[in-house]
């Protein structure tokens, strides 16, 4: 038959963000394909370079949409490393609330966008509806919904008090009930198993050879999760599990992030039962002195990745940043070959693409 | 019974949705309860602000400008265009002078809004 | 949980691959080595072998104030903590065997360098564009060259 080549993007509706892939397609089948990326490439790194360690935490946050404390929190230990400060265990608990709150928003979000490509629309709106528990959440401790402003050099910004707690409690515990409901669907839903099961797996092999992080390495079987691998505190004091999956296929990526979402929820309410009383804060210079440091933490789509430099000014000297989508965006021509057309979205939806955090 | 269960696994949450009220809320025309600490739009108590210009100097966003002549005269302006929203000035500010609001910043086609004078102190 | 025995390490890099290899502390949270940049791939293949170890988060590459003239690279790996290997590159060749061959996933890593520093990998098939515009003449964006 034929080949011919098809191309998708930069501007697509299947596509959230502009990524531009050029497959090569003969009949139903997809053969393989390129990639390009660049197209929010907003060079936050230089930009970093000609700010104040201050103003950099807000610029940091913008680098995703989605995990934008993860960014901040990894951010923020890099700069105290170099520091030598350590921050009060209130507020490494309360980084760590805010992670997981991060990671239930953003799975249900990838969940609701996974639905909507398989064309479920049932669960997109009980997805996104339960997601809203989540955000609001976020916006009535920190102020704002995705954009947080959690973090600070030295600690967080905001203390928990009675009335957040409470809250906090009860739109977990009626999490509890949404994401079971949901997973029951989900595992019992024959149009979903229909869709996802068997659709581009990836062995553990290839998942290593690629560097994969995150979600994407666990749902292939590889048992990696830098919260229990290389965790900052509290996570080394905290108890979960880590899920995996050994298919490696798109229902193994639904099951290994609606699982992680539950586990999410009762590491949730573990922080909260253990939160530390004491500051939130410490002060912290605005110079840094000189040094260097890499910090690594698990965000919702796996490993992010800081390298910071810093030459005794109040600016970085260099910083490096590593975003998770980019281990998984060099893997996707790999999993765009041997099949269907109509396989597409699922395949693009399963590796939960954030293209603005790929680019910076 | 195990197959109709898995077969009809989202007919529950279907006839759920008839019963349920709609969660979506009547904006603009319904008001908007936003919480206690949403960062919307700046306010500041000019009794407190000195002009000292801590604000500016560490905003992100270039959201701050501060024109400053002597101790005595200055012009403190906020482009809510600009800003970010991040809380910054706030906790930068050693005079708890400027703050955050809960009210929403809306959209707005006049190009006076763009530039809010916060505080102007002649000599 | 600590999975690099760090001197074992270096002591057998440098017994394998007979170059220097300098252990520093410069880099906090990380365990250090400076390595010429010709070994890299001898280096890599060790990792992989011996010790394997083949997660690579991440490529750096930066010029320091006090040393414009060369362009240092940073290799990030990890295996439960990170060890990184540090090397330098005089700005008139910067040259790189890649590593892609033995460890795919470092692919988009060079590109990146590739585009934005300059940097040209040997040992490997030529790179398309991936960040830059197709059309892009002008020298690479984040490399800084004094004239
Ligand atoms: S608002 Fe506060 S920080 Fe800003 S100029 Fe006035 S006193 Fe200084
Ligand atoms: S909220 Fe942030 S961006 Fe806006 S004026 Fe204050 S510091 Fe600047």
């Amino acid at each position: 038959m034929r080949k011919i080549t098809v191309p998708i993007g930069p501007q697509h509706p299947l596509l959230k963000e502009p990524l531009s892939m050029k497959l090569e397609i003969s009949g139903e089948r997809v053969l393989g394909g390129t990639l390009r990326l660049g197209y929010v490439h907003r060079g936050i790194e230089k930009l970093a370079q000609q700010r104040t360690y201050v103003q950099n935490v807000h610029l940091i946050e913008r680098i995703c949409g989605i995990c934008s404390h993860v960014h901040t929190t990894t951010y923020c230990s890099a700069v105290e490393a170099i520091l030598g400060i350590e921050i009060p265990p209130r507020a490494q608990y309360i980084r760590a609330l805010m992670c997981e709150l991060e990671r239930i928003h953003s799975h249900l979000l990838w969940l609701g966008i996974l639905a909507k490509h398989v064309g479920l629309d049932t669960i997109f709106m009980h997805a996104w509806h339960d997601r809203e528990l989540v955000l609001d959440i976020m916006e009535s401790i920190s102020g704002g919904r995705v954009s947080h402003a959690a973090n600070e050099i030295g600690g967080v910004r905001f203390d928990l008090d009675e009335e957040n707690e409470t809250l906090i409690r009860t739109n977990i515990s009626k999490l509890h009930d949404q994401v079971s409901g949901v997973l029951d669907v989900i595992e019992n839903e024959p149009a979903l198993q229909a869709r996802t099961r068997g659709v581009a797996p990836i062995s553990t092999d290839l998942i290593r050879q690629y560097c994969m992080v995150g979600p994407i390495a666990r749902a292939s079987g590889l048992d990696v999760d830098l919260r229990r691998d290389d965790p900052w505190p509290p996570y080394d004091r905290l108890d979960f599990n880590v899920i995996t999956h050994p298919d490696g296929d798109a229902w193994a990526r639904t099951i290994v992030r609606a699982e992680e979402t539950r586990e999410s929820l009762h590491l949730c309410e573990a922080i909260l039962r253990d939160l530390p009383g004491g500051d939130v804060t410490v002060r912290a210079p605005r110079k840094v002195p000189a040094g260097e440091a890499v910090t690594r933490s698990e965000a919702p789509r796996g490993e992010v990745f800081y390298y910071l430099r810093s030459d005794g000014s109040d600016q970085p000297a260099r910083l490096k940043i590593r975003t998770p989508t980019l281990p998984a965006l060099s893997l996707l021509p790999e999993q765009l070959s041997a099949i269907n057309v109509a396989d597409i979205p699922v395949v693009l939806a399963g590796i939960d693409l954030c293209i603005a955090c790929a680019d910076r | 019974m195990e197959k109709f269960k898995k077969r009809f696994s989202l007919l529950s949450a279907i006839i759920q949705a008839w019963f349920d009220k709609p969660e979506t809320v009547g904006y603009p025309f319904l008001p908007l309860v936003l919480p206690e600490g949403f960062r919307g739009a700046i306010v500041i108590d000019p009794d407190k602000c000195t002009g000292c210009g801590l604000c500016v100097r560490d905003c992100p966003a270039g959201g701050l400008r501060l024109e400053k002549k002597s101790r005595d005269e200055f012009k403190l302006m906020h482009h809510p265009a600009s800003c970010a929203y991040c809380g910054q000035c706030e906790r930068s500010c050693l005079r708890g002078a400027i703050s955050h609001s809960n009210a929403l910043v809306a959209a707005t086609t006049d190009a006076r809004e763009l530039v809010v004078v916060l505080k102007e102190k002649q000599g | 949980m600590s999975q690099i025995r760090f001197d074992e390490w270096v002591r057998e890099i440098r017994e394998a691959v007979g170059c220097e290899c300098e252990p520093y502390d410069g880099i906090q949270n990380e365990y250090t080595i400076r390595i010429p940049a010709a070994n890299l791939r001898d280096v890599m293949g060790i990792l992989k072998d011996r010790f394997d170890c083949y997660h690579l988060s991440a490529i750096t590459a930066q010029q320091h104030e006090d040393r414009p003239e060369e362009l240092e690279v940073i290799y990030h790996f990890w295996k439960g903590e990170g060890i990184s290997f540090v090397m330098t590159l005089p700005l008139e060749s910067l040259v790189i065997e890649s590593i892609t061959p033995d460890l795919p996933g470092a692919d988009f890593y060079e590109r990146e360098l590739a585009e934005l520093y300059g940097v040209s990998f040997s040992g490997r098939e030529e790179i398309p564009p991936l960040l830059l515009p197709d059309d892009w003449n002008q020298p690479p964006p984040f490399l800084s060259k004094k004239d």
